[in-house]
């Protein structure tokens, strides 16, 4: 596990689905933390044909809007692969965090049928 | 596609994308401090992107250009002061275009267009509601928050200044019960940004150009006028001010145009309005070259209503003559019309600037015209800082630029300071490099984890020390005379 003072994420893959675990609090301090993470994952994804990623944000208390952005970054990575490549993401979310219900629905417009968002408590 | 656009498709999309650098470097400029060649230059590299989208048949590039533009405009009617949320949509929106520009197939990688679209549309009027919007300049600005007592308000930013430093230092589960609080008492004291500039004072033309029409009266109106950086309050109220100095200009300053002929004054009246920032101040002036102040008829007004008269001049006696000017019941006229005449324009104009500490002043010439002068003592929002991360504190902190940095403590007689020990945070850290910071005869020595570094800084709470925005991070101004106290 990966942890920072705030931030804790975790990576692992069971057969073409790569899942990250983020938990804690994505605070401006953790971007280049979460950005290293991002970066790890996609080429992981990538490197691995990953047909899906999980993002299980479920834990994530909080995201920064410098932390949101970079999953923006990561998403516009994402749909600018080539179509043999690119992978879906899944959000798994939990509405009891405010950052999630106003912002995850942001990600799925920005990257259409690619991102899908479940809601379910942690 | 036509034939001859596609083969100017791949230079196309070089130029696109390095439109949307500028773009996105302007967006980030205009965020952090008042510029307006960086927001001319925002709106003019969108709007000439859109034009050439069209122009090579790129629809969705231009429709996205064309959404963003209204999400710019509705940022540039608010100076730029927009939450996080609205900065995330923007964001989202160069990055959704960076994607269409760069796309070489009809493939969009199941990117949802009109999806997206409404995404920003929805932004646009969440911040259309929330805003103190655009509006025209004879309303006042409502209030998006409780109005406190500078006094209350005073103590309550203290409060908020602690509340930051205990959110920011906490870790674990606290935390964002902490962040709860700062954040609250940040939307409810927090510095709301403003600019004051060409587009804001340029809405006053159209009532001016209005009211002459409907007077009988033809105008000129000409603006000078450096954008400066303020807050809310203060716009709301140099917006009334001027206002009503405006309509008082016209109405009772300048002549008909036969009687400016007649005066060897040309036909259209002339109407001047200024504004700046002069050292602490701003500053706004609203001159008319009509026939002034008429002072004897004033007295005479005043004599009548039973007011107190000054005894000398208007020059000799200003504040006397500016109280009468704006008494209530005085008006010259003999009967109030639909314009003005009730004595209440220049009360009102005067009452806006001093809720907020500024005053307003005049220079009068018979015949020549009259001249108003408002000043406002203004803090400056923006500053240049010393950024620092120092031991054991969880956020960054930043001294005032008036501060030099040194490699050594040139008096060899400055104190050190612990910064998270100063504040009560933990205990004397060993070991860390120091950085010092004269100013005058004063050094002070800082323990630090970095050295300094130059950066603007904006103002979220004044409180000495202030709560700042550093960079997206948020941390504190501090003064080294307190430090040192």
């Amino acid at each position: 596990m990966h942890t920072h003072q705030l931030l804790a994420t975790t990576t692992s893959q069971e057969g073409h689905v790569v899942t990250l675990r983020c938990a804690g609090s994505a605070e401006t301090e953790a971007l280049p933390q979460l950005r290293g993470v991002l970066d790890a994952l996609h080429e992981r994804a990538v490197a691995g044909a990953a047909s899906e990623v999980v993002a299980d944000v479920r834990d994530l208390e909080f995201a920064s809007s410098s932390c949101l952005k970079a999953f923006v970054g990561w998403l516009q990575r994402v749909i600018e692969l080539d179509e043999p490549a690119r992978y879906q993401v899944r959000f798994r979310s939990n509405p009891r965090h405010s950052w999630q219900r106003r912002s995850l629905g942001a990600l799925a417009a920005f990257a259409g049928d690619l991102v899908r968002i479940e809601t379910e408590a942690a | 596609m036509i034939a001859h656009l596609e083969k100017l498709l791949p230079k196309f999309r070089q130029v696109a994308q390095d439109r949307l650098d500028r773009v996105a470097s302007a967006w980030h400029a205009v965020l952090t401090r008042v510029d307006d060649s960086s927001s001319a230059l925002l709106h003019r590299e969108l709007h000439t992107l859109k034009g050439e989208a069209r122009i090579m048949g790129q629809d969705e590039v231009h429709l996205v250009c064309h959404k963003l533009e209204d999400l710019l405009d509705v940022a540039r009617a608010r100076g730029y002061a927009v939450d996080e949320d609205f900065d995330f949509a923007v964001d989202m929106a160069l990055r959704f275009l960076a994607i269409l520009v760069r796309k070489r197939s009809t493939d969009l990688g199941g990117v949802d267009l009109p999806g997206f679209l409404r995404q920003l549309d929805d932004v646009i009027e969440s911040c259309r509601r929330r805003a103190p919007q655009a509006r025209s300049s004879s309303e006042t600005q409502p209030a998006v928050r409780p109005r406190l007592e500078p006094a209350v308000a005073a103590r309550l930013a203290r409060v908020a200044v602690d509340a930051f430093v205990e959110y920011a230092q906490a870790t674990g589960k606290h935390r964002a019960r902490l962040r709860d609080s700062w954040y609250a008492m940040r939307d409810l004291l927090g510095v709301e940004r403003a600019v004051l500039g060409a587009e804001q004072l340029g809405r006053h033309e159209a009532g001016a150009h209005a009211l002459a029409r409907d007077l009988g009266k033809a105008v000129r109106v000409a603006f000078e006028i450096a954008p400066a950086e303020i807050t809310t309050d203060v716009l709301a109220a140099a917006n009334v001010a001027v206002l009503h100095l405006v309509r008082n200009a016209i109405d009772h300053g300048l002549e008909p145009a036969a009687e400016r002929v007649a005066a060897g004054k040309p036909e259209r009246g002339a109407l001047r309005i200024a504004s700046a920032l002069r050292g602490d101040a701003l500053t706004i002036s609203v001159e008319d070259d009509g026939r002034g102040i008429d002072f004897d008829r004033v007295r005479a007004r005043a004599v009548e209503l039973g007011l107190n008269v000054p005894a000398g001049a208007h020059d000799d006696d200003h504040d006397g003559w500016l109280e009468l000017l704006c008494h209530p019941a005085l008006s010259t006229r003999a009967q109030p019309d639909e314009v003005s005449g009730r004595g209440v324009g220049l009360a009102a104009a005067r009452a806006a600037i001093a809720e907020v500490g500024g005053a307003l002043s005049f220079v009068s010439v018979w015949g020549g015209g009259t001249a108003w002068r408002i000043a406002i003592p203004i803090d400056p929002i923006t500053i240049a800082a010393h950024t620092l991360r120092v031991p054991n504190l969880r956020f960054p902190i930043a001294l005032s630029a008036d501060w030099r940095p040194g490699d050594d403590d040139p008096a060899r007689s400055g104190i050190v300071v612990d910064v998270a020990t100063h504040l009560g945070l933990a205990p004397p850290a060993q070991g860390h490099a120091i950085a010092w910071f004269t100013c005058g005869a004063v050094a002070i020595g800082l323990h630090v984890e970095e050295p300094p570094r130059l950066a603007a800084v904006r103002r979220i709470i004044c409180a000495a020390p202030d709560v700042i925005a550093i960079e997206g991070m948020e941390g504190l101004l501090v003064d080294p005379i307190q430090l040192l106290s």
